[in-house]
Parts: structure tokens; sequence; C-alpha cells
């Protein structure tokens, strides 16, 4: 076999996959592993599931280790940074919730994911209309939640 | 009887909720890159306290609305707001391009309303059908029924039917986290107190929906979509009669939507590109599509909009959403205790009667909301920067996620899905089969279960799953759907066996 096509039979192996595929079968063995404490009746299922994950998995690397086919197309395209920021601000966001209370997470969040999602050059005039919809906003759903709805929004446990 | 129903769904609450939905559809559609799956699971938490019949309108509408939005901005910017507005970019903006922009979102919203009451009418009218014959169905009958719905969705929606049952596996195996339906046990708890109440379907909808959206969503910047007609009016006159001289279009088009969305897995996107095909193929003018050509808006719109009502009929009457926003939507009914199956169409007949003459008002809602939205605020909606879009969706995502159960450990569930979800997604699994898994879990153990201790009574479990004809013939469906990636290969190799080897 050439290089050049051993390097083509690589690219079109689905390498991202098949390492989730295989995460899926260790994941479904685990799950098979746990029914030992269940009841029959409580196990069948898991354990019928567990096995078809197991099953589908193993079938989808055998399948790209034998015939490898097209490959899912993945974008890579935009900042990762912000990406991994965003997914940061949202968890200190949820995490906080029971400590700060809802609004103040909430405020710092909102503010946290405008940092993030901005592009363009920060200007007073930019700062005071963010900051004017960003209340409105948060004020709107808290009302609406909170009042409305009756939902207890967690409270500050700091104060 | 019905007149009490038709009463009830026009009531001043209603027609308010109907308003108020389809006016935050058409503007969340309307936003290249919130579909009206988001659009749904955002808002679907502010229906816990209402009426389920006036919840359902609401949702009803804010769908209907949003798969219509995603119009204006395929029309206007070349940008489908929605993915079932793709194929609306390949008539439409070029009708904008030469001064049409208008006319071509007058007839986006005729063929909008003309698909959205196809649909509605199909769900009034075969939905109690379906109902009489779904009233046969015992324990065995309702496992297959899930296994169909997963393999449906598996096999037809994303084209990798490995990664798709992978995807329903696992969704099937978080629905047995916590305390199980059948026997009580606790199982993957792993000692936490948190994790007994399972994993809330809601939450784990709207995290595999909405943070990868949002996650992608901050990560390039703001497009500087710009309109590039000047809206001059409704045209509506002209577009009636565009619309008259191709109403065989729009109707084909409106069962094509309608049939396709009964089918989990094939919705609006699918829909609008087959009604579309068929509208070319069937065309005198077959070289005017793709230039600008009023059919194939008409096609594509009335598609996808007749995916709403269609999808609701194996929703309601089944318990298998037709598309992603029917899964929200029958998320949100088990969390207000309604159980779907025949019975709402006979013990609950006020819930979806209700809801379904409300549908058909939202629907008719959208031609002045529609137009009027379109002409006049569209440049507003789409001027959103995404620094206050991310944060606003981010924070409904937050609120709504805790008013479920008023429990933080449920938004911490949702981001934690959602984030694997945006993992998951790149490498090609789709949150569809995931979220289909995590739905018809419950109901898919259930019968298995007692399928399985029946079998044990009389001494052969095997069997017991295939009594009956209707066990056969859903069995017969399953075995289709998971060779149809084999037949559909085999079928091109006998076309055309060049092309294939040059796809693959």
């Amino acid at each position: 076999m050439s290089e050049s096509t051993m390097h083509g039979e690589a690219s079109r192996r689905d390498i991202p996959g098949m390492a989730y595929a295989l995460a899926f079968s260790v994941l479904g063995g685990f799950a098979l592993y746990f029914t030992d404490d269940m009841s029959t009746l409580g196990a069948v299922f898991p354990q019928t599931i567990a096995s078809a994950l197991i099953i589908f998995s193993l079938a989808y690397i055998t399948q790209n280790l034998v015939s490898p086919g097209s490959v899912h197309p993945v974008s890579g395209e935009g900042s990762w940074a912000r990406r991994g920021l965003l997914i940061a601000v949202m968890l200190v966001w949820v995490l906080s919730l029971n400590w700060l209370g809802f609004i103040a997470a909430g405020v710092l969040g909102f503010i946290g994911m405008i940092l993030v999602g901005n592009y363009d050059a920060w200007s007073l005039r930019r700062v005071l209309v963010y900051a004017l919809v960003s209340a409105l906003i948060i004020g709107g759903f808290y009302t609406l939640f909170a009042v409305v709805l009756n939902v207890p929004l967690p409270p500050p446990r700091w104060l | 009887m019905s007149w009490s129903f038709l009463l009830a769904a026009l009531t001043p609450f209603n027609l308010m909720l109907a308003f108020i939905g389809v006016g935050a559809g058409i503007i969340i559609g309307g936003l290249p890159g919130l579909s009206a799956t988001m659009a749904v699971a955002v808002l679907v938490p502010v229906t816990f306290g209402m009426e389920p019949a006036s919840g359902l309108i609401m949702l009803g509408a804010i769908y209907t609305g949003a798969i219509y939005g995603g119009a204006y901005s395929a029309i206007l910017v070349n940008t489908p707001g929605t993915p079932s507005a793709i194929a609306t970019t390949f008539d439409g903006y070029p009708m904008a391009k030469r001064g049409d922009g208008d006319l071509a979102v007058t007839l986006a919203t005729l063929s909008s309303v003309v698909g959205g009451l196809t649909g509605a009418i199909a769900l009034l009218t075969l939905a109690p059908l379906l109902a009489t014959i779904a009233l046969q169905f015992g324990s065995v009958e309702y496992f297959w029924l899930a296994v169909l719905g997963l393999t449906l969705i598996s096999a037809l929606s994303e084209g990798a039917t490995l990664k798709g049952f992978m995807g329903a596996s696992l969704g099937l195996l978080l629905s047995t986290v916590g305390v199980a339906g059948v026997g009580g046990d606790v199982r993957y708890t792993f000692g936490s107190s948190l994790l007994l109440g399972g994993v809330e379907i809601i939450s784990a909808l709207i995290g595999l929906y909405c943070i990868p959206v949002l996650i992608d969503l901050v990560a390039t910047p703001d497009p500087h979509l710009r309109v590039s007609d000047k809206a001059g009016g409704f045209r509506l006159r002209e577009a009636m009669s565009l619309a008259l001289r191709s109403k065989f279009n729009m109707v084909r088009s409106a069962v094509i939507g309608t049939v396709l969305a009964i089918l989990p897995g094939a919705g609006g996107s699918i829909a609008s590109l087959v009604s579309y095909s068929e509208a070319r193929r069937s065309s005198r003018h077959r070289e005017r599509f793709g230039k600008g050509e009023p059919d194939g808006i008409l096609a594509t719109e009335s598609a996808n909009n007749a995916t709403v009502g269609g999808g609701f009929i194996p929703t309601l009457v089944l318990g298998i959403p037709g598309t992603p926003p029917d899964a929200i939507i029958l998320g949100a009914l088990l969390v207000q205790g309604v159980r779907t199956g025949p019975e709402l169409f006979t013990e609950n007949a006020a819930i979806s009667y209700t809801f379904i003459y409300g549908l058909l008002f939202a629907t008719l809602l959208l031609l002045p909301m529609g137009l009027i939205i379109g002409r006049y605020a569209f440049k507003s909606i789409i001027a959103i920067p995404k620094a206050i879009l991310a944060p606003t969706v981010a924070f409904m995502t937050v609120i709504g996620t805790y008013a479920i159960r008023n429990n933080t450990w449920d938004v911490l569930i949702m981001l934690v899905l959602g984030v694997v979800g945006w993992f998951l997604n790149r490498a090609g699994f789709k949150p569809s089969p995931i979220v289909l898994g995590l739905i018809l879990g419950p109901i898919a153990e259930q019968g298995f279960v007692q399928a399985v201790l029946m079998g044990q009574a009389q001494g052969a479990v095997l069997p017991i799953f295939f009594r009956g004809p209707i066990s056969w013939t859903i069995v017969a469906i399953i075995v289709v759907a998971t060779l149809y990636p084999l037949i559909r290969l085999a079928l091109s190799h006998r076309r055309d066996p060049g092309e294939v080897s040059e796809n693959e």
C-alpha cells in the first residue's frame, strides 16, 4: 500500500467518532457493571440498552477500520478562546446561583457574557445602551418568573 | 362539543398567548443561528404555570412563528434564519436582489399560512383516526413504537445511522438514572441524593439544543447583515395572484410537509428541500428556479410550515415526536403531567382540540403579524448584536431550567449536557436521537419490562414481543428503516456507480 493511499484512508477514517465510540463502549461496560446492585426487574432494561450501546459502538469502530466512509466535516472557524470563556462564565454563573442569589449571579453572568460576545470597540454610548438593555432584560424576566409565575428564585446567602 | 373547544381556543387569554407566541417565534426565527427548536426550548418554562391547552397554544404559536420567521433573513439577507428556510434562499434572495424582496416576503407569508393551515387541518382530522388505531396498542406495541421512533430518527435524520443509534442508546441510558418507574430501584445515582430525581427532560433539552448554539454564537463577530432591498410595501394583491396561479404547487408542498413531518427526524428542512425539488421537477419553467422563481418560495414555505401540524400528529397520538420542537413540547406536556396517547383525544379531548383550534388561529395570525413585522421590524431584529443576544439567550436558559423544579442542580446538568452535546455535535453525533432516547426511555422501559414479565409468566419471553399483526407491522418498518441507508446506497450504485464512488 502506498503512503498516499495510507494517508488517504487515514483521512477518511472518522477518528473523533471512533474515539467517542470507544468511550461509549467503556460507558456501556460501566453501566452493565453497576446493574449488579439492581433487582432483576430494575436491571433488565439498562442491561439491554448498555449492551446495545456497546454493540453499536464496536460496530462503528469496526466499520471505520474495515471500510472507512466519509468523515463528518468539522468547522473549526471562530475564536476558541471565546468559546472557552463562554463555558467558564456560564459555569461560574450557575455555581454561584445559590451563594450570590439569582439577581447578583445573573447580573455578573450577563456582564461576563456581554464581554465575551462583544467584538466592537467600546464607547460610552455602547456601555450605556448595553447597561440599559441588560437591566430591562434581567428586570423583565425576573418580574415574569418571580412575580407573575411565582417561581421562588434563589436569594443571596452572603447577606 | 367541538364548538366548546373552538370557543375555548378563542378566549382573550388564549388569543393573547397565540399573539405573543407568534410574535416571539417570528423574532427568534428571524435571527440567523437561532432555530425554531431553540425558540421553543428557551420559552417552554414560561408555559408551566398555564393550563395545558393554553401552554400548548403558546408553544405551537412560537413554533409556527419561528418556522415562518426563518424566511425573512433567507429572503432579505441570504442567510436562513432557521434550517427549514435553507431552500427559501434559493429563489428568495435572487428576488430580493432584483428589487422584489417585499413581494417574496408576502409570498412566503401566504404560503406559510396555507401550509400551516393544511398541517393543522390534517392534525384535526387524522389524529383522532390514528388515536382510534392506537387504542389497540398494548405494552409490547408501545415498546416497539418507541424503538421505531428511535430507529427512524437515527436512520433518516442525520445520515450516520450507527451514530444515531449510539446517541439514542445514550439517551435511553440517561433516562434510567434515578428511581426506576418499574420496580422502584435506585439506579446510577452513585449515592447522591441529587440524582434521585433523574435527568430532568426539559433541562436536558435546553442544554442539548441551546448551549451548543450559544457556544458557536460568540465564536465569530456579528455578520453585519444588510437588507439588500428597499422594502416598498406588501404587494399583497400581486402575491395573491401569483399564489392562486400556483395553488396546486402550494397544496402539494403542504401535503409533502405534513406527511414527512409524521416521520420522526424528517423535519422542516427535509420537507422544504423535497417540496422545492418536486416543484422544480414539475414546473414548465425549471430554468427559472434558483434565479428568483416565486414557485420556489411558495413550495418551501408551504412545506416547512405544514410540518408544524403534521409533526404534532405522532407527538400527541403516540407520544413519538415528529420534529425536534415537538420533542420539547412533548417534554413540556410530561412535566405538566399530561400523558400523550389516544386518551388525549378521548378523556382529555378538551386539551387536544382546544390546542388544535388555537394552532389554527395562530397560523391565521401569521398573515397580519408576519407582513407587519417583515415590513417594519426586520431591520431592527437582525441588528441585535451578539453581545446582547448571547447573554439574553443564556439568561433564558438559566432561569427557564431553574424554574422547572426550582433546583440549581438541574441548571448545572443543563450546562454540562450542553457542553457535552457541543463536543458530540462536532464529531457528528446530533442531539435529536439523544433527546428522543431520553424522552422515550420510560415508555420503552415500561413496555419492555411488562412484556418480559408476561413472557416469563407464560414460559416464553421472545414470542411475546412478536404477537399480533401490529407488532409485526412495526417490526417490519423498523427493519426497513434500519436497512434504508444500505437500500439507498444500492439504488444509487445501480443508477450511477461512478457518482457514488466519488461521493463516498
